[in-house]
């Protein structure tokens, strides 16, 4: 590896990765605006410009990648680069880029969305002047509405062509572009179109000023303001990795940005699963546990119900009773479901719903939407390994064999077919955990009211077995509990077993189900855990 | 006595038909090069001549065509720059009207160098009449076999076609040229990869001057010595001297190369206009440090001018005589900057968008001693920061006017007015 050094601190990096890279690693700072990691590098906003020994000019780092320098050129004969972020001109560039790019903005901070997140507001405390020596009229183009979820405020944009390139890069769908030259360049849809692509609102995420916004998050309080949140998104089988941005004080989300993980989404996430949250908020929740009394469903507590199910259940023949687990329901839930048919009730009537949205793949260059609309399908398969399938146990109704039934949902899932609602009429004894209120609860004979996916902890299996770690960032509505809590419950009163966290059940699932061996929560970490790959074994120290 | 190479044919009125060339000893060095030597025997008989290029750089024409892979399986593109915009050149646009066979000839011998078989020529979009003179000399080529497959029998193909560009100074640049050539935007690119080896379509790729290829065919015919010994040996051959400005008789001159400045104005421009006294020159295109009147005792060739501190550029020679206001002089080039800058560096886009404006108001008379010490910062904070020479071709005057006639900018300050003659 080319030894370098930068700012007097030494260092072996890898060869190949640019200098802004490099110095991250040792800790130090390069400011930049059109460098992104996920993009083509521009080199064209100049705020990266650093000295390189033996060059006459300063270089952008992020145009210049590590290298070895052959024995003769090494700086000090042992150096490969030696560069400097701090000398005197370095800082003469950066501040006058800064002061550049201030000309023309109307630091309109106060009433802007991206105060807080600002790269420009934070390198102009960090490395710029504090006043301007600007006193022409300043260039006022245009907002813009681009297209159904993001606006552009022209004012604030600093031209570094981010939004551009994602949409020929990573969408490659190309509605925008750079309309004229020099300082009347603005950043413009194409005529007759609109940035409607389904990742469209990832470049405000880039966009490092505040000049493209969502409409969603737009006038909604300051960043700072919020609690946040790592998790996976609920909205399809990718999981791609979001932070939750949400107040404790209503309990509410006021915002879902993609968070980057190099195995799942990298940087992005699609615009349905940032506005999910909207869905949810919409739905019809089920806010208390509920038992039918004399035709009409009655706010009941929890231990009731409890009581209710179990004592229910025990009326039927083991394999008169069949439990359907759900795609929206991370792994240790289905887990707990049919240890609680198989080891609970000695039922093999387990089955997985396949009542999940499906469209096409959205496949663009460099992502993939997958059409299957719930997070966890797979990892449901993994832990329910169904012994039956829904449509078996719409038969066993419709014959008599089956007339209990326990019904997971979880989640957004797809209506009910006319001949699964005629069938389960005629269950004797239905329990229904979901979070809405649905065809399927009016026929309920206990209705569990559950949580949706941003309101509890457990694990996803996306498409490509990739094992990830949800965490809750709101509470569930009054007294809704997450359905982990519910099937816990249930297992400690029938003296299976008691687990308290899910933590624990993943635990359970990692010493006995094969794919999962060896899996635990520090495992998985921030990124997850594919199946199949090695896992290392526990170091002694950490033993 | 010099004997004219480039221009000897250019007031003629046949002188655009290939007949006429063709009477004239044209196209003998391409069938030359095409039947007794091969790419690399071009090449260096090219490196041997010291051609510089003639598009502003001056690179070595030789050393460039070298840098292009031998024995890669991607084609190789050769551009040939007609994009001819900078303030004070029209040298170019000049060869093609009168000798257009001449610049096809050289493309043709460039081409078969760096083993090409497409060449585009990429002309500015204001010269209408001159792409339809270098779209009928193509077809005349290809009518007499020096273009298409098989040229001459000797298995060489080669298709050339004339693209227009859409008025951007800024296509000139090589990289943008390319860009522009894709039907992208011309926003130069970033190197490395440099054209020879990533160029037009990801393809090994040279891009030449229009006077830079029409040295070729001479130097192929009468051999790298005899081009060497016009001018000086490093950077030899005939030069094509635009003379504008306070001249009596500004027009294009072809001298041998270091001709000196003080000799094209007095003798070959005829002196000053109005017999007035000489202030300043810009001896190189609107883009390099302009010259003091004392300071044209001067060879016109690269190196000379660059032991000056100033370049040979396009030899774009601006003269300005005693009335010109060197502010105004300046705002008039920013001006050009400003309109031209592409947009993509941020030192350039508002660099020069900032230094016009200061610059008005300087010329207007309402500026203060720090608004001129401001403008100075400007083009420092301009120079050798961007993608492209654009950048520096704003700031180099900026600051050798403000180094050479600061006191005439700041006689400006606080006066309410231009004291001397203006366009304001
Ligand atoms: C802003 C800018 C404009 C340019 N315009 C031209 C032009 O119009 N014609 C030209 O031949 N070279 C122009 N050049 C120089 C080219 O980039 C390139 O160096 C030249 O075409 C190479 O040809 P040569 O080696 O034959 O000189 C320009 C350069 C810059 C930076
Ligand atoms: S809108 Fe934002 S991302 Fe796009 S060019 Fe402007 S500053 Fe960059
Ligand atoms: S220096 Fe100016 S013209 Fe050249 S790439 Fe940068 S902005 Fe464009
Ligand atoms: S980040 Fe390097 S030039 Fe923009």
């Amino acid at each position: 590896m080319p030894l370098i050094k930068i700012n007097g601190i030494e260092a072996e990096v890898p060869a190949g990765i640019n200098i802004i890279e490099a110095a991250k690693q040792l800790g130090i700072e390069i400011p930049h605006y059109c460098y992104h990691p996920g993009l083509k590098v521009v080199a064209s906003c100049r705020m990266c410009l650093v000295k390189l020994e033996g060059f006459p000019k300063l270089v952008p780092a992020c145009q210049t990648p590590v290298r070895e320098a052959p024995p003769d050129r090494k700086v000090d004969g042992k150096y490969d680069m030696v560069i400097s972020t701090n000398d005197e001109v370095v800082k003469d560039a950066q501040e006058s880029i800064l002061e550049f790019l201030l000309l023309n903005h109307p630091v309109d901070c106060p009433e802007c969305d991206q105060a807080g997140e600002c790269l420009l507001q934070d390198y102009t405390y960090r490395y710029g002047k504090d006043h301007s020596r600007f006193e022409f009229d300043k260039r006022v183009p245009p907002r813009k509405d681009l297209g159904p979820e993001v606006l552009l405020v022209s004012t604030r944009c600093i031209l570094c062509s981010r939004c551009v390139r994602f949409t020929q890069e990573i969408t490659g769908t190309k509605e925008l572009f750079v309309k004229n030259r020099g300082a009347r360049a603005e950043i413009e849809v194409y005529p007759s179109q609109s940035l409607d692509n389904k990742l469209s609102m990832c470049v405000t995420d880039i966009c490092p000023v505040g000049a493209l916004v969502t409409k969603d998050f737009l006038f909604k309080p300051r960043n700072w303001r919020y609690q946040k949140t790592r998790t996976v998104c609920p909205g399809c089988s990718v999981g791609c990795n979001v932070q939750i941005e949400w107040m404790e004080e209503d309990n509410r989300i006021y915002r879902i940005k993609p968070v980057y993980n190099e195995h799942v989404n990298q940087w992005w996430a699609c615009d349905d699963g940032r506005l999910l949250y909207h869905t949810y908020e919409k739905l019809p929740r089920l806010e208390y546990p509920m038992i039918r009394q004399n035709g009409e469903l009655q706010r009941t507590n929890w231990k009731k119900a409890y009581q209710t199910v179990i004592e229910g259940l025990k009326k039927y023949k083991a394999d008169e009773i069949a439990f359907i687990g759900s795609g929206f329901l991370t792994n240790e839930e289905n887990y707990l479901l049919q240890k609680l048919a198989r080891e609970a009730f000695g039922s093999q009537n387990v089955a997985l719903s396949d009542r999940v949205v499906k469209e096409d793949d959205v496949v663009y260059p460099k992502f993939i939407i997958k059409g299957e609309k719930a997070p966890n399908v797979q990892g449901a398969t993994d832990m329910l390994k169904p012994s039956v399938t829904l449509a078996d146990v719409v038969a066993g109704l419709q014959k008599g064999t089956i007339k209990a039934v326990f019904w997971a949902g979880g989640g957004v899932t797809a209506p009910l077919e006319a001949d699964h609602l005629d069938a389960l009429k005629k269950a004797e004894f239905l329990v229904v955990m979901d979070v809405a209120q649905s065809p399927l609860t009016e026929l309920a004979t206990i209705v569990l009211a559950g949580a949706s996916p941003y309101e509890k902890e457990g694990t996803f299996t996306n498409y490509q077995g990739r094992v990830q770690r949800i965490r809750q960032a709101i509470m569930p509505p009054l007294a809704a509990r997450a359905d982990f809590e519910i099937l816990e419950a249930l297992l400690d009163l029938m003296d299976v077993a008691v687990y308290l966290r899910p933590k624990k059940a993943f635990d359970e699932i990692a010493a006995t189900v094969a794919d999962y061996q060896g899996m635990s929560y520090e495992l998985l970490g921030e990124l997850g855990w594919k199946k199949g790959d090695p896992v290392p074994e526990v170091s002694e120290a950490q033993q | 006595m010099f004997e004219k190479v480039l221009t000897q044919h250019i007031n003629i009125p046949e002188s655009q038909s290939i007949e006429y060339y063709l009477k004239h000893g044209g196209y003998q060095a391409f069938q030359k090069v095409l039947k007794s030597m091969s790419p690399d025997e071009v090449i260096e008989e090219v490196k041997a001549s010291n051609l510089r290029g003639r598009g502003g750089a001056g690179f070595p024409t030789g050393v460039k065509w070298g840098f292009v892979p031998k024995d890669d399986s991607k084609p190789h593109y050769l551009l040939v720059n007609a994009d001819e915009s900078e303030p004070g050149t029209f040298k170019d646009r000049l060869l093609i009207n009168g000798n257009p066979h001449l610049v096809l000839e050289g493309a043709m011998i460039a081409s078969f160098a760096i083993r090409s078989n497409h060449s585009y020529i990429y002309i500015r979009g204001e010269f209408v009449k001159e792409a339809r003179i270098l779209e009928k000399a193509i077809q005349e080529a290809y009518d007499k076999g020096f273009l298409g497959k098989n040229i001459l029998g000797t298995g060489y193909n080669l298709d050339m076609a004339v693209h227009r560009g859409a008025g951007a100074y800024i296509c000139g640049e090589e990289t943008g040229l390319i860009e522009s050539l894709e039907g992208k935007r011309g926003w130069p690119r970033i190197k490395p990869p440099f054209p020879a080896i990533e160029g037009y379509q990801h393809s090994p790729t040279i891009v030449n001057n229009v006077e830079t290829l029409a040295c070729v065919p001479s130097i192929i015919e009468r051999g790298a010595s005899w081009f060497k010994s016009i001018g000086p040996e490093q950077s030899p051959g005939p030069k094509l001297y635009c003379l504008s400005g306070h001249v009596k008789r500004p027009g294009v001159y072809e001298l041998p190369m270091g001709t000196n400045l003080k000799e094209i104005i007095y003798e070959d421009g005829g002196g000053i206009l109005d017999d007035k006294k000489l202030k300043a020159v810009i001896p190189g295109g609107s883009s390099v440090p302009i010259l003091r009147a004392d300071e044209i005792d001067v060879a016109m060739d690269f190196n000379s001018l660059a032991a000056i501190g100033t370049m040979l550029g396009s030899a774009g020679t601006i003269v300005m005589h005693e009335d010109t206001c060197m502010v105004d002089a300046l705002l008039n080039l920013l001006h050009f900057y400003r309109h031209e800058s592409c947009g993509q560096c941020t030192p350039c886009r508002e660099g020069t968008n900032w230094a016009e404006k200061i610059l008005h108001k300087i010329e207007s008379g309402h500026a203060t001693e720090k608004d001129v010490e401001l403008l100075g910062e400007v083009a420092n904070h301009i120079n050798f920061r961007t993608i492209c020479p654009l950048g520096d071709a704003a700031a180099m005057p900026i600051q050798s006017f403000l180094k050479k006639f600061g006191d005439e900018f700041r006689a400006h300050v606080g006066v309410g007015h231009c004291p001397l003659n203006s366009r304001l």
